[in-house]
């Protein structure tokens, strides 16, 4: 086999799929500006503890509190306090520097979001994949259930959860949770009605393979894509999510350093601190928008390809 | 011929597949795919099951494989009533009998090596003790079927039809099986690809003393390589006996329409093509009496009436037909009841 | 090279590249291929051979990422390649009829049959003019009644046929009842009922012979039918073979049968042409190519065919390897890779296409074109 060959061979083999995808990515600008935030997004977590002393967050040093100092930026509003040195977004209404508190917000906020994301994935796998295999009455079962939790309004259930087992990380990742799975599940269980139709499950079938085997080995292996697409455009939706929740009260503590913690302080003071609602909700917007462009840019790449 | 016991027997077997008919629902309609197959099938032949879509050939290769359950029937395999087994039960059986699909592109799992296919089917039946051992029997079968064991790490998207095609036949020779349904295998293949394949099954049957059962709707194929081979249409076997009889003397006349009907590559050979009239009656409304008569040009009012009795009209060779019918002379004779081979092979729910 | 007086189709040294994501796939490699008026071609070749690819390229309906780097498709005298698209939807419209594999596919699902026919007709009115009011007297005159009740339609229709012109509501009516004789010359059972219906309610044959009609109804110069009796069963396809050898009789337009099955080709055509790999690699009269092939590929290709009236498979069946990838061809015949009878000077060399006997055209060096 010549070394001419031995390349064909390679062009139609992984690498073909990885090279494709770079060269469709070259096209797409929105993908690479999606991509730099969420990777952006992602080293900032990884460093925000060696940026930030996390002790800071518990600070409240209030004499300098709702202050701005930084020249390049004139809110044209008349009362505005000026703090002593210069703090590059002006400090929160417990008086700590805002950017600090959002490099601390940031890993939060994801934490939580990727905690939910995984959750939901590995839920709507496992019973979205069992409902359509197995068909009949589990089907059935599970399919009401579902229903029932995706008619409750989601913020709602999630408010109604928070308040009665308490305000804390946990609970508030659990609640979100809870409403975030059902969407999963249906769409993992349309996946697998289509892919378990295909002869190579057939041939596994009489081969004599068991069908949680067949199911959660081969199936899931063929199908995972578009819900591993939705889960990364969902990490803005949680994002956006869980501010909402803390925006309207739900936090642990208000000195939580968290995106919709920081924000709903400056709800209160927007005429005298716009910064405060400002950056942070900037901040939620920008990680959002990075991810649902990178979500969209890979399942842009997974369709044409699809479509081979 | 000894009359050993064979190795797989099919006794007036069904399968039917509901469909809600009528206004409200209730009515309910049944596609009778395969509607009372009697057959039985000698250790080491081919035996070939041809007819046109909706035959309910593949139906019966599913069903007699257990990837469906029959609705009526019995499937005997060397002796065992295997019909009703479930999970556990039905594994052994599953060792002894595999399939090859017709699809050779979608056959297999695209995200699995051609390594893994091989294995995993021996590790699960344990026919192995050893993943080392089953690398180097999937290094041995992966030659057997013609391709090189550097082809183990690939993927099937980097093989062609026919190459996926072997692949598929070495994955279910993994469980080292006795019996194989080979369900249309080279109909996706190019007929240069084809002729490779069918060779090889042929060596491989040779070798490894395996018995097929080849379903197909091109005839010439089944002619070139079954022992027996049976012709159905609309879910029951008309005729039946040894490749040649069939092909040389056919005694039913669908299964004399059919030969009429296919070209032959020779220019010399041009056919004046008889033309079989008519539409396939619905699987959910079977005529009546014999199957065949809406398109049959020797249907008398007995077929419409009665149904059609199973016949040796000559010494192995089986017909389900009223009459002896002289094709060239378009005569047709009544067969006298002592050559009926009974009533057991009548179709289930037949009054 | 222009069509020749005879001739109603030559395609010479057609090459025609598709740019994919993966490469330029060279799926035409200098197609050489010619139709005589009123004769049946059969193009004959295996997957990835270019026989689809080259009908569409005579149809004009090649798809964007097509190139076509050099050749000509001279269709009755006009060159095809490069025509402007309204010249091209003319051609298809009046001179060209492309038949389908799959005709649930290229029928619209959501229409009648007789919609969908009359739907042609209709696009280009000044086109069926004449020939529906023909066709109607035709009718009339036949029925003996140029005298009696019809007479006065008669008269109209003359004076119409003289104006040229039909009122809509005749045009619209003398449209239905053309495309319901077409329907009926295809051998469709009762063709006022299948006008009615849709392409779901047909069977895989009736709706193959409706696109046949389809293609009939514009009296096409020439048609192209590509795998049309592939997905068919055998009763079936016996059905609109003999449908086909009766119209080859009745029309004056010549076919291009595309098709990978050789008895079919046995059957129906006059002339056969080989193709593999984007060339045609052997061309001759169908009794000239079955009794005496010349080139290893068609060799193979028969002993490989299986044959009913044959019980056993040919020694020799089968051609080794595969079909090649188009990206990277093999270099200088693109079959040499699998060829049986191949030697130094074939990968080097291009093989021409010549003329060794009378007729008989063949791309091979065995049989001349080494230098």
């Amino acid at each position: 086999m010549t070394q001419q060959d031995r390349r064909d061979e390679e062009m139609h083999g992984r690498r073909a799929d990885f090279r494709y995808a770079l060269h469709l990515m070259r096209g797409n600008k929105l993908v690479l500006v999606g991509l730099v935030i969420s990777v952006g997004t992602l080293l900032l977590t990884g460093l925000s503890h060696l940026l930030v002393n996390p002790a800071l967050a518990n600070q409240q040093p209030l004499a300098l509190r709702l202050c701005w100092n930084n020249p390049l930026i004139n809110w044209g509003i008349s009362n505005v306090k000026t703090c002593p040195t210069s703090y590059p977004l002006g400090t929160d209404a417990f008086g700590r520097n805002l950017l600090q508190m959002i490099i601390l917000a940031i890993p939060v906020d994801l934490q939580i979001a990727f905690e939910v994301v995984a959750s939901a994935v590995v839920i709507g796998v496992f019973f979205g994949g069992l409902a359509a295999y197995a068909g009949g009455i589990v089907d059935e079962v599970i399919l009401r259930i579902t229903d029932v939790f995706l008619a409750i309004p989601a913020i709602l259930l999630a408010i109604v959860l928070i308040v009665v087992l308490g305000r804390s990380l946990p609970t508030l990742t659990l609640a979100i949770i809870v409403t975030w799975w059902p969407y999963y599940v249906r769409l993992m269980r349309s996946q697998v009605i289509t892919e378990k139709e295909k002869p190579y499950v057939e041939r596994l079938r009489a081969m004599g393979a068991s069908s949680p085997r067949i199911l959660y080995i081969h199936i899931v292996r063929n199908s995972i894509y578009p819900i591993l697409i939705q889960a990364t455009l969902d990490i803005g939706s949680v994002i956006l999510t869980v501010s909402a929740l803390t925006f309207i009260g739900l936090t642990p503590s208000p000195l939580l350093p968290e995106l919709g913690n920081l924000a709903s302080q400056g709800i209160a003071n927007i005429f005298t601190a716009p910064w405060l609602i400002l950056f942070p909700g900037l901040t939620i917007l920008l990680i959002s928008l990075g991810f649902n462009l990178l979500g969209d840019g890979i399942r842009d790449i997974f369709d044409p390809r699809l479509r081979r | 011929m000894s009359e050993a016991s064979p190795l797989l027997s099919m006794e007036n077997l069904a399968k039917w597949f509901p469909v809600r008919g009528g206004f409200f629902g209730r009515e309910k309609l049944h596609v009778k795919a395969v509607d009372g197959v009697t057959l039985s099938i000698r250790r080491g032949e081919t035996f070939g099951i041809v007819g046109e879509s909706g035959c309910g050939k593949t139906t019966l290769g599913r069903t007699l494989m257990r990837l469906t359950e029959a609705s009526g029937g019995h499937i005997l395999f060397e002796g065992a009533d295997i019909t009703g087994l479930r999970g556990r039960r039905l594994k052994p059986f599953r060792r002894k009998m595999q399939m090859v699909f017709q699809d050779p592109y979608a056959s297999l799992d695209p995200r699995q090596n051609i390594r893994s296919a091989l294995t995993e089917p021996m590790m699960l039946h344990h026919v192995v003790s050893s993943k080392s051992l089953a690398n180097s029997f999937a290094a041995e079968l992966i030659e057997k079927v013609g391709l090189n064991p550097d082809h183990l790490s690939r993927f099937p998207h980097e093989f062609s039809g026919g190459q996926r095609q072997r692949v598929a036949i070495a994955a279910a020779l993994a469980v080292k099986p006795i019996f194989v349904v080979l369900d249309e295998p080279t109909s996706s293949l190019d007929v240069s690809v084809q002729a490779q394949i069918l060779r090889l099954l042929k060596n491989l049957q040779n070798e490894l003393g395996l018995t097929y059962i080849l379903i197909s709707h091109n005839l010439a194929v089944v002619r070139q390589t079954c022992d027996r081979t049976a012709v159905m249409y609309l879910g029951r076997v008309m005729e039946v006996a040894e490749t040649h009889r069939i092909f040389e003397n056919p005694k039913h006349p669908y299964t004399k329409a059919l030969l009429s009907a296919v070209p032959i590559p020779d220019p010399t050979k041009r056919k004046s093509l008889h033309v079989l009239e008519g539409d396939v009656p619905k699987p959910t409304a079977i005529p009546e009496g014999c199957r065949f008569r809406t398109r049959c040009e020797f249907a008398t009012a007995k077929c419409g009436s009665d149904f059609p009795p199973l016949v040796e009209i000559e010494p192995r060779h089986f017909v389900e037909c009223h009459y002896d019918i002289d094709f060239i002379g378009k005569e047709r004779r009544e067969l006298s009841p002592a050559q009926f081979q009974g009533a057991s092979t009548l179709p289930p729910g037949h009054v | 090279m222009s069509t020749t007086k005879g001739e109603i189709l030559r395609v010479s040294n057609l090459r025609v590249s598709f740019n994919t994501y993966a490469g330029e796939v060279k799926a035409l490699d200098g197609v050489e291929l010619s139709v005589k008026k009123g004769e049946v071609l059969g193009l004959v070749g295996e997957s990835g051979c270019g026989k689809s690819v080259t009908a569409l390229a005579v149809a004009g309906l090649l798809p964007p990422n097509a190139i076509v780097l050099n050749g000509s498709v001279q269709l009755d005298g006009k060159e095809v390649l490069g025509m402007s698209k309204k010249d091209l939807q003319t051609i298809r419209l009046e001179e060209v009829a492309m038949v389908f594999q799959d005709p649930m596919t290229f029928l619209n699902p959501v229409l009648s049959v007789g919609s969908q026919i009359t739907e042609i007709i209709s696009t280009r009115p000044e086109l069926f003019t004449s020939r529906l009011i023909n066709h109607r007297i035709g009718e009339i005159e036949r029925g003996g009644a140029k005298s009696g009740p019809m007479e006065e339609e008669w008269a109209r229709l003359q004076t119409a046929l003289q104006r040229g012109k039909l009122s809509k509501k005749d045009f619209d009516r003398l449209a239905k009842e053309y495309t319901i004789s077409v329907l009926a010359s295809v051998n469709l059972p009762e063709p006022d009922k299948v006008f009615r219906m849709y392409p779901f309610e047909l069977s895989g044959g009736m709706r193959q012979r409706a696109m046949i009609a389809m293609a009939l109804v514009r009296r096409p110069k020439l048609i192209l039918a590509d795998e049309i009796t592939t997905a068919l069963d055998v009763t079936v396809q016996a059905q609109v073979l003999k449908l086909l050898r009766d119209l080859k009789t009745e029309i004056d337009a010549s076919i291009v049968l595309i098709t990978h099955d050789l008895a079919v080709i046995a059957e129906l055509c006059d002339r056969v042409a080989v193709m593999y790999a984007g060339n045609v690699v052997e061309l001759a009269d169908v009794g000239e190519l079955f009794s005496n092939p010349l080139h290893p590929y068609t060799k193979g290709l028969l002993a490989s065919v299986p044959r009913v009236d044959v019980p056993s498979a040919s020694p020799d069946a089968g051609i080794a390897g595969s079909v090649p990838d188009l990206i990277r061809p093999p270099s200088g015949c693109r079959f040499h890779p699998r060829c049986p009878k191949a030697f130094d000077k074939c990968p080097q060399v291009k093989p021409p296409f010549i003329e060794v006997a009378p007729g008989h055209f063949v791309a091979c060096l065995l049989y001349g074109g080494v230098p």
